[in-house]
Parts: C-alpha cells; structure tokens; sequence
C-alpha cells in the first residue's frame, strides 16, 4: 500500500540495516572466538561504505565516473544500482598481523566495535519504531 | 545460521576456553607426577584450536554469491595434544622412581611442566573467557532491544 512512499523506503534501510548489524555482531563473535587460534584472520562487514556509493552516484552526476560515448550502443560506465540490491559483505583482514602467532584479532578494537554495533542496532529500533509513528499518524489524517 | 547465531558462536569460545582451563588445572594438578599408566612421567597436555567451519570463497566477481565467506561459525578444539619437550631432571637418588642406571643414575624424570607458563596461560584463557562472556551479554540486549520493534506506544 505504502510501497512508494519514502516512508516505506525508510522502513526498508532500517530493516536491510538491522539485518547487516546482526550479521557484524555474528562476526565479531566468531573473531572472539577465534582469538587464541595461530593464523587466524580477522573479517570484518562491508555495508555503509557501498551504499553510501550508490546514493552518491545517484543522487549527483559529479560522483560518477565520466565515459564519452560516441556511439548509442556503447555501455557507460554508470549503471543505476538500486539500493535495495547493495548486499553486505563479509572481508577478509589477511594481511595485516597483530601478533607473533599469525593472529590478528585485537580484543579491544572488537570489544569496542561491539559496542558500537549494539549503539547502531538500538539508534535503528529507535528510529524504525518513529517511522511507525509516522506511518500510523499519516493513516489517521483522513 | 538462525536467529541465535551469535550465541553459538560465542559458546564454541565458551567451550574451548573452558577446556583450556581444564587441562591447565591438570597439569598444574600433575606438576610433579612421576607415574602414568603409559609409563614415564606425566607430559604436559595443551588444546589445538582451529576455527569452525569457513565456507571457501573466491576473490572473484564472477560469482557473487560466493565473494564473501560468511561470518564464519566459531571454534573449534582439534585435538588434545601432548607436549614432546623434554622432561625436568632432579637428582633424587632415594626417590622409588630415580634412573637406576646409565649417566642418568640417580635422576628422577620430572613431567615437563613449568608452574610459570600455566599461570599465564590461565590468565589468557580467563582474559578471552571474559571476551567470549561479553559478546553473549552484548548479544542479549541486542535481541532485548530487537522485541521492542513495533511497539511504538499510542
């Protein structure tokens, strides 16, 4: 009903969001876990940066990159992306070393990304439970 | 991969820091143990960890779905193994288990344990038993906090 609205691609984010944060608290569990194993590379979450991209792209002609096409069935180099189809991914930290061991898995950079992931997962309910708000009160208007 | 994924990833390190402090109560329980069933001193024994179960991936964009690895699925104890370096040598000549003959003569073999060394990898493994408790806490409120979408008041 409200698939159009910017209400509703809120909604969307919000929830792709909670969704990635879930999935960063999932890593960071398993690079916890893994703290005391030799060799062991640390992952990490790719999201915001790629959708940030996207937007960017979209929304201003400047951020793209320029092709000169001088002929109609030339490919350009931008290609409108839909943000619903920007996926997380999970990065592999391999070359950096923390340790004598191999490992590179620092347990206060995880405790305190943790954090930070539990902060964002809370500003996200937060803000997911106003754009409720939002939606109930535009319902009520006539 | 279900809804309580964090959970049992943290409780594989759980687990595998627990067992480490087993053993190190073990070998700091058997420090000076002289006879095993296998014969010979008691040899120190220490956990292999290796991670849990990570999906193989390509660096490729040709197949999308398998760029990444996923979040990986904990850790994992390989085995338990027992520690080849050499063991202590104390002269004791009226000790039941002294060398009764050879160079060696008069020496009791020790096990390979240094006191030392056990303290502080106790303190590694409580230090990552700790992590390991935080990271459930932190996935508790997370999914506390997860109840509350929808309930908007009003």
């Amino acid at each position: 009903m409200f698939e159009s609205t910017g209400l509703m691609k809120t909604n969307y984010l919000l929830e792709k969001a909670l969704d990635v944060e879930t999935l960063r608290k999932n890593v960071i569990a398993n690079n916890i876990a893994n703290v005391d194993v030799p060799h062991f590379k640390r992952s990490e979450v790719n999201f915001e940066s790629q959708l940030r991209r996207v937007i960017r792209e979209k929304y201003d002609e400047n951020n793209r990159l320029p092709a000169k096409l001088t002929d109609e069935r030339h490919i350009p180099f931008y290609v409108e992306r839909d943000i619903r189809d920007v996926r997380p991914r999970v990065n592999l930290d391999y070359n950096t070393t923390y340790r004598n061991d191999g490992n590179n898995v620092d347990i206060e950079k995880e405790g305190v990304d943790a954090s930070k992931n539990q902060m964002r997962y809370n500003a996200y309910v937060t803000a997911l439970n106003q754009n409720y708000k939002m939606l109930k009160t535009a319902m009520r208007i006539v | 991969m279900g809804m309580f994924a964090s959970f049992n990833i943290s409780s594989t390190g759980l687990t595998a820091q627990r067992l480490r402090m087993d053993l190190i109560s073990g070998n700091v329980a058997n420090a000076t143990t002289t006879r095993t069933p296998d014969g010979g001193p008691y040899r120190r024994k220490r956990a292999i960890f290796a991670p849990e179960n990570i999906r193989p991936f390509y660096k490729s964009p040709l197949v999308p779905e398998r760029i990444d690895h996923g979040s990986g699925q904990g850790v994992r104890v390989v085995k338990i193994e027992d520690d080849g370096s050499p063991f202590r040598l104390m002269y004791d000549p009226t000790h039941p288990d002294a060398i009764k003959t050879g160079p060696k003569m008069g020496y009791v073999e020790m096990p390979n344990i240094n006191v030392v060394t056990e303290m502080t990898d106790l303190i590694s493994a409580s230090r990552s038993y700790e992590a390991n408790v935080m990271m459930v806490n932190s996935s508790k409120s997370m999914y506390m906090k997860a109840l509350e979408i929808g309930r908007t008041g009003v």
